[in-house]
């Protein structure tokens, strides 16, 4: 499901929402608008401004400058208890002194609902997130998934508007993690809620969302879907956090008919670039992932390629991983799934290989070098 | 080396032998004077004496007929219960400022609001009782009792602060969230959380002024005497061996709050308050 | 972005739901809440101790400020032993509690949780037992007839009772079960933060276990120890009860004197003077203490 954001009227909407404290400024005019039924993930490093924007938004912080609009309700001065926000957050805040029922109760008593159409509601939410039997147990007794299945009972049963999820998976052993996000998200699809999303994990935001917004020092520096935010990054800071690259310094030696001849590492590349013409002698950084290099023993005759040594050779399972030195100062990072039909072979440290670009045009190439700033964007 | 290994293993026990001795004469010491006074007051001598001459309950009966002694009692309940209540109501919430605000001077003010725990308490005795006279006030039991108070609202802020600062602060947005009003998630979701640790502190607070001697010496005149006065005149200079009866009571309630504070937030935290 | 942000559209909705809003100055302001414990500190706790020092600094026929009675007590010879012997007696008391409570507080980090709960249930009961009642029970094993006399003649150990109630050491003896709590809990405080894996890697490079807990454990629990000695100290250079009750009057220290002067004498320049001078030299140990405790801090969160 990937509606289109631009059509429907938005569940959410900032406006150029700013957060400062004092002379810091943690949110820094972000706008964002997400569609009903959208699963947005905010993604940044700790200290990019992601939590305070979602305070911002749950209402727990009133914003310096901007709006917050819900459904065509500017919530600036709404006090949180009467925004009809879900959250979960990362340590799953269960009351410690009430049983699961009365946690999923909770959020419905507040609003005054009838004691049966309660009990119904309790039990169905229950149902909905597969722990029946658990109601008259405490949130002490129950694993870290069950209780984040609660919390989850206990903000849907509400019926919010938006649902906000404040790194819900932390908390979490990495294989249960997995389990909950797909849970989380069908869930979600179920029940077509709205969703914000936090985390610092990168392949979470990647599986679960609609649209990553990629968060760095209070802004949002690049929103679009995730297979997007991966092939083109629209700058190094997004293009070095998500994934794995190889960021290598270029230069360009010209253009012709759409693509740029750029040298790394005394290798002319041709890369097809719908930008300008850029000056040649021009310094750039070139991003190249690592899947998207190979090796081989011979040299290749209709393409361009380093000669190197292999250094490192790592197994992770269904990939090997290699690091390949060229020349004196330049290691590339190259990662070729072990069970390929073309090359199966595996490298051993100190092989020689010979090294190419497997599609250039899911070359990246940025202004600057790499000791520069990583905030420019891409050609 | 056989020779070295042997050294080494006699050293090693030495030093355990040393460490287990020092500790359960430690353990010992500060146990004994605690079980010695409730083994003596069942003493059926005419001194209170230990090992006790025979058994018997005839000081605890003897308790039952001193009528000051039933007087300073309920005086120091009364005195101790008020005073209590008082901190309790200022402490808990002075201890909500103190965790979850954010304004210039907190910790300033936090130290100022547990200074009563390091002044020594004859010195505020004496500087209340300068005080009470100043203003003209006799002496009299809410005069005991506010003094009381000031003494003993570090206890409730301490033990109350510390449960706050160990409550998870995303509850109170999770029931906002859910639409509780501050007012509703104070009562529904944090009041309930803190009330071991107020339960603790009260006790504390309430010990602490129940026993209390130093201040009461000043402020409480001849009129208000309380019980840590009767005892302290009936042991110095009535020799009354009822004296220990008086005492074994006084450590079975101090017993009780020691359960109480295990019971709601277990010892080993306690002593972190 | 990758989408063109559209104009701020001031058109949206306010008026609506105005009815259910409030506005966030209008929230009762969390700081608030501390207000009437502080007013009633500075009113029942502050003005008090201001009228200690204003009776410290006048005298009747002088105007204006005097340090006439400082002068007098701290030129005065009795007072200056009595000063001594408070400040001896409390340094002693604290050398004692400390020789019983590290090896107590050691142990307690090294057993299972039954024997912890033992010890802070043994711990804590005398703590929170009245002074009184605890005093009166060393009077009743000091005695004549006391427990220990009775043990001591008992064993042959000693022919007659030996003197122990109405003594110093009767005293020192009492003051230090009383203050043992005291120096305990920052001990156990301060040493359950220290990683037990510290011993052991020193006991498997080589050292053997004594030395492991002198040069790694003791070393590392010092700021506990700086705590501990610093409130035993404090606690006991002001202690009354237990001096007056077990030493029976065949001694002054600085807080029999306070009484002495405040409700005997009723000379309350005297007895706030004292009450000053006294503080002033528990202030200055805490003060040295924490100075020196800053010293053994080691590793992130030193200053």
């Amino acid at each position: 499901m990937t509606p289109s954001p631009t059509n429907a009227r938005p569940d959410l909407r900032l406006v150029d929402v700013s957060r400062r404290y004092g002379p810091v400024t943690a949110v820094d005019r972000v706008s964002l608008d997400v569609a009903p039924g959208e699963f947005v993930t905010l993604l940044g490093p700790s200290g990019c401004g992601k939590t305070t924007l979602l305070k911002c938004i749950a209402g727990f912080l009133p914003p310096s400058e901007g709006q917050v609009v819900l459904r065509d309700e500017v919530m600036n001065d709404v006090l949180p208890h009467l925004r009809n926000i879900g959250i979960v957050f990362q340590h799953y805040a269960l009351f410690p002194h009430m049983t699961v029922a009365d946690n999923v109760a909770f959020g419905l008593r507040m609003r005054k609902r009838a004691r049966t159409a309660i009990a119904g509601r309790v039990q169905e939410m229950l149902r909905l997130v597969r722990l029946p039997g658990f109601a008259d147990r405490y949130p002490h007794q129950l694993s870290g998934g069950q209780q984040q299945r609660v919390a989850l009972a206990r903000v849907l049963a509400v019926e919010p508007v938006l649902l906000l999820l404040d790194e819900p998976f932390g908390a979490l052993d990495k294989k249960l993690r997995v389990e909950m996000q797909l849970e989380v998200k069908q869930l979600v699809a179920l029940l077509g809620m709205t969703t914000i999303f936090v985390t610092h994990d990168q392949e979470e935001a990647m599986r679960m969302s609609d649209r990553v917004a990629i968060m760095h020092a209070g802004r949002i520096v690049q929103c679009a879907a995730p297979e997007v935010i991966y092939d083109r990054p629209c700058d190094l800071f997004v293009a070095d956090f998500i994934g794995s690259s190889n960021l290598l310094d270029g230069r360009i030696r010209g253009t012709s008919a759409g693509r740029l001849r750029v040298e790394v590492a005394g290798v002319p590349l041709e890369v097809p670039c719908h930008a300008s013409v850029r000056p040649a002698g021009e310094d750039v950084v070139v991003m190249v992932r690592p899947e998207n290099l190979a090796l081989s023993e011979t040299w290749p005759s209709d393409r361009p390629a380093w000669a190197g040594v292999v250094s490192l050779a790592l197994h992770t399972g269904p990939v090997m991983e290699y690091e390949v030195v060229v020349g004196e100062t330049w290691r590339l990072r190259v990662s070729r799934p072990r069970m390929q039909v073309e090359s199966a072979r595996v490298w051993a440290k100190g092989d020689r290989v010979a090294v190419t670009v497997v599609d250039l045009k899911a070359v990246r190439i940025f202004h600057g070098d790499t000791a520069g700033a990583t905030s420019v964007r891409s050609l | 080396m056989p020779a070295g290994r042997l050294g080494g293993r006699v050293g090693h026990v030495t030093f355990w032998v040393a460490i287990w001795t020092l500790a359960l004469g430690g353990l010992l010491y500060l146990l004994l004077p605690t079980l010695i006074i409730v083994v003596a007051s069942f003493t059926a001598g005419e001194y209170i004496t230990f090992p006790p001459q025979g058994l018997s309950l005839r000081w605890f009966t003897r308790l039952m007929a001193l009528a000051e002694v039933r007087v300073s009692a309920w005086r120091s309940l009364i005195v101790a219960t008020a005073a209590t209540a008082v901190a309790v109501v200022l402490g808990v919430a002075a201890a909500f400022p103190l965790v979850r605000g954010r304004f210039a001077g907190r910790e300033a003010l936090n130290a100022f609001l547990m200074s009563p725990l390091i002044l020594p308490s004859l010195v505020y005795g004496l500087a209340a009782l300068m005080f009470v006279s100043a203003i003209g006030l006799p002496l009299s039991v809410p005069v005991l009792v506010l003094s009381h108070v000031a003494i003993i609202v570090p206890y409730v802020i301490r033990t109350t602060a510390a449960s706050l600062a160990l409550l998870d602060p995303h509850l109170e947005e999770a029931a906002r969230s859910l639409g509780a009003n501050a007012w509703k998630t104070f009562l529904r979701v944090i009041l309930p959380n803190l009330l071991p640790g107020i339960a603790t502190g009260a006790a504390f607070a309430f010990i602490s002024s129940f026993d209390n001697l130093t201040v009461s010496l000043f402020l409480a005149g001849p009129r208000v005497e309380t019980l840590p006065i009767r005892l302290f005149a009936m042991i110095n200079f009535d020799f009354d061996p009822a004296a220990a009866a008086i005492s074994a009571v006084l450590v079975l309630i101090t017993f009780a709050v020691v359960l109480l504070a295990h019971w709601a937030v277990g010892l080993t935290r306690v002593i972190r308050l | 972005m990758d989408r063109p942000l559209e104009p701020r559209d001031q058109s949206l909705s306010t008026s609506g739901a105005r009815a259910r809003r409030a506005v966030w100055s209008r929230q009762l302001r969390l700081w608030q809440l501390v207000l009437p414990a502080t007013l009633f500190l500075v009113v029942y706790f502050v003005v008090p101790l201001g009228m200690l020092f204003y009776f410290s600094v006048r005298a009747p026929g002088v105007s204006g400020v005097t340090l006439v009675h400082f002068r007098k007590l701290l030129t005065d010879t009795f007072f200056l032993q009595t000063l001594g012997l408070s400040v001896r007696l409390s340094l002693e008391v604290t050398a004692v509690a400390l020789v019983l409570g590290f090896p107590l507080a050691y142990l307690y980090t090294r057993l299972g949780p039954v024997w912890r709960l033992a010890i802070l249930f043994v711990t804590l009961l005398p703590l929170l037992t009245s002074a009184v009642v605890r005093s009166f029970a060393w009077i009743v094993i000091l005695g004549k007839h006391g427990l220990i006399n009775t043990v001591f003649i008992g064993t042959g150990l000693t022919d007659g009772p030996v003197k122990l109630l109405f003594t110093l050491d009767g005293v020192r003896i009492a003051l230090a079960q009383v203050q043992l709590p005291f120096m305990l809990l920052p001990l156990i405080n301060a040493m359950e933060q220290l990683d037990p894996s510290l011993e052991h890697a020193a006991v498997s490079l080589g050292a053997s276990q004594a030395r492991a807990f002198f040069k790694v454990t003791v070393p590392l629990s010092a700021p506990g120890v700086v705590a501990g000695a610093i409130l035993s100290f404090a606690l006991t250079i002001s202690a009354f009860i237990t001096p007056v009750m077990v030493g029976g009057g065949s001694f002054n220290v600085m807080p029999t004197l306070i009484y002495q002067s405040a409700i005997v004498t009723l000379d309350w320049s005297t007895a706030s003077t004292t009450a000053l001078i006294l503080l002033v030299v528990a202030l200055a140990v805490v003060w040295g203490g924490m100075t020196l405790g800053r010293r053994f801090r080691y590793g992130p969160g030193s200053a």
